[in-house]
């Protein structure tokens, strides 16, 4: 079990006013890939509680380790490779995803899941991870969501807020 | 009897290394006694930027690196600035200047705790995964609760890092690769709402660097103290400056400068010359000063062993570097050593930082950022700065109103060099000499030297030529395919 020094006076200060997070992930070159981030770019015209931060994470691995690190919950947004239909979504945690097949020749081949094993090795694991997965529709060069995608970014955006106010009621609760 | 270790690629650096280190024994102790150095990739920016726009090189330069790549903006944009014949308003030179140290501390953060730290710590039951194993544990290694200490920080230090870019982002647009800087100056205005966002994130940053990198950096030294009587190189030191603090050109936070053969000395960069002897380009592609210089790979040539040229200075190996920009400042005195590379690394951080907090009162909302220029028909250009790693140089020519040659010397170029015309080593290679290895199977005292010049060889694109798997990984990228 990994015991980290106790002087992190450093680590969490912004987690502690943000124990929320939303996260998008995702290629916006890559049209409905990057169906994540246009998701959290929609949601920063809605009003969310003070505890909530929403974060772009964009095609991070590595990088997420301190985005992720002691946040209470994680909701993150990104389109999944899954045996469903184009424009299906899909509620997943972490336990239900397959691992890359990461090499270890590169960091550029860390994605979401072992940032999550790392930041846990590093002793900052979030407390709790929920994915909502969109099957795409298109993945080819293109900065727009195909239509089909395009027009469920509010049903998830719904998602999203339904799986918060779960959130802040366990919380009250 | 001796024997040959090759590591490649070296990892926890940025880019492709490869270093050769030959180790016997030398009165009863194991230690290195040669050692090479290798570059093991070719992208070929030079040529590239052969034909086109000069205003594109700003832009292109940059991707030479993702770790450095402000610096690289900078040493474009002074040299389109003296190709042109303009200078920067004020604002457009203090912009640049904190964006580019944004650009520093983000990297020297990174090279402490994420590049060089666990060398030095067994986290053998703390980190137990892909990026941190495999990996070398040797019996000196710090263990328990102080290898905790030396890691505990380095979450912290990734969202510092990440604060870091944001804050340079402030004025750069984004970063890594910022699209801010132009030639006269910089295109984002200043209000003082940006400069308050930049100041909040700068006084955070500060204080991690006072309280806590300072202190780490501080911790490691006292618990490995023979690092300090351990590679050492060539003992010579050289630096371009950087950080102009006026408009003058000859004004600036750290000076250029150099210490050769036991004494200071003045900095002309006309008395640069690279060679070529051991790498893989033509033999007219050496013995040129850079606004001269040549790139014709051919990577078949013998006794040739890295894509990195050799440059030299005055026919003498020089280091480039924090430490080198330090002492010849009269900051740091220490000595020369892997250990002084990393505390005056640290050290170079806290000036830089706070200094960045007096730019910040020296920029005056709403006025002019950048000069307006025209293309010469006909020029030349030179622009010098220092990257995080080391002095930096761009040379330019410029006809037709385009660019028909563009060199570069990067810092690790010199650091990382091969041997060159009088079979003088670089000073990696230098500093790997007399290092003694306890252990042949974990030879981490090698990454220890390395990892004190923090390399950036860059990242490669690896093409292997057809028919020809017999010759391992050597690239080649073709010219005319950008």
């Amino acid at each position: 079990m990994m015991m980290l020094s106790e002087t992190q006076q450093h680590r969490g200060v912004q987690t502690q006013s943000c124990p929320i997070l939303v996260l998008g992930l995702g290629n916006i070159l890559l049209r409905d890939e990057g169906v994540g981030v246009r998701v959290v770019e929609a949601m920063e015209r809605v009003d969310l509680s003070p505890g909530v931060e929403i974060i772009d994470g964009a095609t991070a691995g590595f990088d997420l380790i301190d985005v992720l690190a002691d946040r209470r919950k994680v909701i993150v947004i990104d389109a999944i490779d899954g045996q469903c239909e184009p424009g299906t979504v899909i509620r997943l945690t972490p336990e239900d995803l397959v691992p890359q097949g990461n090499r270890g020749v590169s960091l550029h081949e860390m994605g979401l899941l072992e940032a999550l094993t790392a930041a846990g090795q590093l002793g900052v694991a979030p407390d709790e991870v929920v994915i909502f997965g969109v099957r795409p529709n298109n993945v080819s060069c293109g900065l727009d969501l195909s239509l089909e995608i395009a027009r469920l970014v509010p049903a998830i955006i719904e998602l999203v807020l339904a799986e918060l106010e779960v959130t802040e009621n366990k919380d009250e609760g | 009897m001796a024997t040959t270790i090759t590591i490649d690629p070296i990892t926890r650096i940025e880019g492709h290394l490869e270093i050769e280190v030959t180790i016997d024994d030398v009165n009863r102790q194991q230690q290195i006694v040669d050692a090479k150095s290798g570059g093991t990739m070719f992208r070929g920016f030079e040529i590239i930027l052969a034909g086109r726009d000069p205003r594109d090189a700003a832009q292109y330069t940059q991707r030479i690196c993702g770790v450095c790549p402000v610096s690289h903006a900078l040493a474009a944009c002074l040299n389109l600035d003296n190709a042109f014949g303009i200078a920067p308003p004020d604002n457009g030179r203090i912009l640049r200047n904190l964006v580019l140290g944004a650009n520093f501390i983000q990297s020297h953060i990174l090279h402490f705790y994420h590049l060089s730290v666990l060398d030095y710590v067994d986290t053998t039951g703390l980190l137990d995964m892909s990026p941190w194993t495999p990996r070398y544990v040797t019996a000196d290694m710090a263990t328990g609760s102080t290898a905790s200490t030396l890691v505990g920080n380095y979450v912290a230090a990734l969202a510092m890092r990440r604060k870091s870019h944001q804050m340079g982002a402030v004025f750069g647009g984004k970063l890594p690769c910022t699209g801010s800087f132009v030639v006269g100056g910089c295109t984002e205005v200043v209000t003082a709402e940006k400069v308050a966002d930049f100041r909040s994130l700068l006084t955070e940053l500060r204080s991690f660097i006072d309280n806590t990198y300072l202190s780490d950096a501080s911790t490691l030294a006292s618990l490995f103290p023979s690092y300090y009587t351990l590679g050492v190189g060539s003992g010579n030191l050289l630096a371009f400056g950087v950080f102009d603090l006026d408009g003058s050109g000859t004004h600036k936070l750290l000076d250029g400068g150099r210490y050769t053969d036991g004494a200071p000395a003045a900095f002309n960069p006309a008395e640069i010359t690279e060679y070529v002897t051991h790498s893989w380009y033509t033999p007219e592609c050496g013995n040129k000063h850079p606004s001269v210089g040549e790139t014709v790979p051919d990577p078949d040539k013998a006794d040739a062993y890295t894509w990195l040229k050799a440059p030299r200075y005055l026919n003498k190996v020089h280091e480039l570097g924090p430490l080198a920009r330090m002492w010849v400042n009269g900051e740091y005195t220490n000595g020369i050593s892997a250990m002084d590379r990393i505390v005056a690394r640290a050290q170079e951080t806290k000036k830089i930082a706070d200094a960045m907090d007096g730019w910040l009162d020296e920029l005056v909302p709403g006025a002019p950022v950048y000069q307006q220029s025209t293309i010469p028909e006909q020029a030349t250009g030179v622009g010098l700065t220092e990257a995080p790693r080391g002095g930096l140089g761009h040379w330019m020519d410029i006809d037709n109103s385009v660019i028909t040659r563009y060199q570069v010397i990067t810092p690790t170029a010199w650091n990382a060099s091969p041997r060159d015309h009088l079979e003088q080593m670089g000073p990696v290679e230098a500093a790997l000499v007399g290092v003694p290895v306890a252990d042949l199977n974990q030879p981490v005292e090698v990454l220890r030297v390395v990892h004190s010049f923090d390399p950036c060889l860059a990242c490669a694109v690896h093409m292997v030529r057809p028919g020809d798997r017999a010759r391992g990984t050597k690239v080649l990228i073709h010219p005319g395919i950008a």
